[in-house]
């Protein structure tokens, strides 16, 4: 068929359309909603795994995890639209959330015993499921907003928005779990709150194109 | 004020006019897409068929797309991105293409190679995609012509594959109803 008969159906077909909010505004709408449900949630979580929240127990972790939940969840918005990102951007921008992991392999390094004896004796003690519960629960819910705002949107390249949408939520997830953990230990943070959850953007990333197919 | 009747909207004011529902407007704007697009699929891709088919590939893409361009941003930034998306899925599928089989085409009458020939060759069929409704039509062309799978259509109109192989049957029935009329 010629492009001008294609012209033709596609006009024909031209019905309106509501244009999609900035990227801002809608990483605004994200923010809020998912803030808002957690509150919601939060005393119930508190109830049963909580002791007491705080974000001054390990403050620069606190700050990495909001820098990497803020800027990979806008970053999420943007590519929601038609946009060229230079492979440089879209590495390094993913990469924040690593810091905060590479921050916990860091302080292992420097750990005085031995980190295998550390760990075994992490896993063969009382468990400390409330942290992995407690993750996947922070997760589950602004990652679940994210996905549905972003299935409204046209992305092109959906692996890597489906990976920043993960992580933008992970980092919500490790926020708020760290906030409420009495432990800093670098042990229990890489036992409970990372393995369990690692999975996780792997998943989504394998998973992405489904996940982030258009509504309609 | 004296209003400037002489005004004639760029390309980003005729996405707006378009979003909004105006129907000449975005018949213009997919003109002046095609040809702004022009010289640079001919940079990018040597053979003419498979400009022309990647040309249409990106016109789909910004009708699906259509929503998501914000108004009073670039447009071209927007259109490009969507354009080189769509010649590197070309490169990608030709790398694929010997492993790829035409073979998934299930329903009978929109699927056999005689009714291809038959229709390609016959003025009728302009009459007919005109009396379907646009996505049949949209859907007819690239599963007939362009000779995509019911999977590929699925992919490239963002519709789940059986929402695809729903419109094609009813697409075949209003064909099958003209092609009875014209009997």
């Amino acid at each position: 068929m010629r492009t001008e008969k294609l012209i033709d159906i596609l006009a024909r077909e031209n019905n309106p359309v509501k244009p999609l909010k900035h990227p801002l505004i809608r990483f605004s709408i994200w923010l809020l909603l998912s803030a808002s449900l957690i509150v919601f949630i939060f005393p119930v979580i508190e109830h049963f795994f909580g002791h007491g929240f705080t974000l001054t127990r390990d403050l620069t972790g606190v700050l990495i995890l909001l820098l990497s939940a803020l800027v990979l969840g806008f970053l999420a918005f943007v590519m929601n639209s038609p946009v060229i990102l230079s492979p440089a951007v879209k590495i390094v921008v993913g990469g924040i959330f690593f810091i905060w992991i590479l921050r916990t392999f860091l302080k292992l390094f420097y750990m005085d015993e031995s980190f295998m004896d550390h760990m075994q004796a992490m896993y063969s003690g009382s468990p400390h499921t409330g942290c992995m519960t407690n993750t996947y629960l922070f997760f589950t819910i602004p990652f679940f907003i994210l996905i549905i705002m972003l299935r409204s949107g046209y992305t092109l390249e959906k692996t890597w928005a489906g990976f920043y949408a993960a992580t933008a939520s992970l980092s919500v997830a490790e926020l708020l779990t760290t906030a409420m953990c009495p432990q800093t230990d670098p042990v229990h943070t890489l036992a409970w709150h990372i393995l369990p959850v690692a999975p996780i953007p792997v998943v989504i990333w394998l998973l992405s194109e489904k996940l982030l197919k258009r509504r309609g | 004020m004296i209003e400037d009747k002489s005004h004639i909207p760029d390309i980003s004011e005729k996405m707006v006019l378009a979003q909004s529902g105006d129907k000449q407007a975005y018949r213009d704007l997919l003109h002046t897409v095609s040809a702004e697009l022009n010289p640079f699929l001919i940079k990018k891709i040597a053979n003419e068929s498979d400009r022309e088919d990647v040309l249409q590939n990106i016109l789909i893409a910004i009708h699906n797309a259509r929503h998501s361009y914000t108004p009073g941003r670039p447009f071209k930034p927007w259109m490009y991105a969507i354009a080189n998306h769509k010649v590197i899925d070309y490169y990608r599928q030709n790398k694929r293409k010997s492993d790829h089989e035409i073979g998934d085409l299930e329903t009978d009458f929109l699927y056999s190679d005689e009714t291809i020939s038959e229709l390609e060759t016959n003025e009728l069929l302009e009459q007919l995609l005109k009396k379907l409704p646009a996505r049949q039509a949209l859907i007819v062309k690239l599963m007939k012509l362009d000779g995509l799978s019911v999977k590929e259509t699925a992919a490239m109109m963002e519709m789940t594959v059986s929402a695809v192989k729903v419109s094609a049957h009813r697409a075949y029935k209003i064909i099958q109803k003209e092609f009875k009329n014209e009997d």
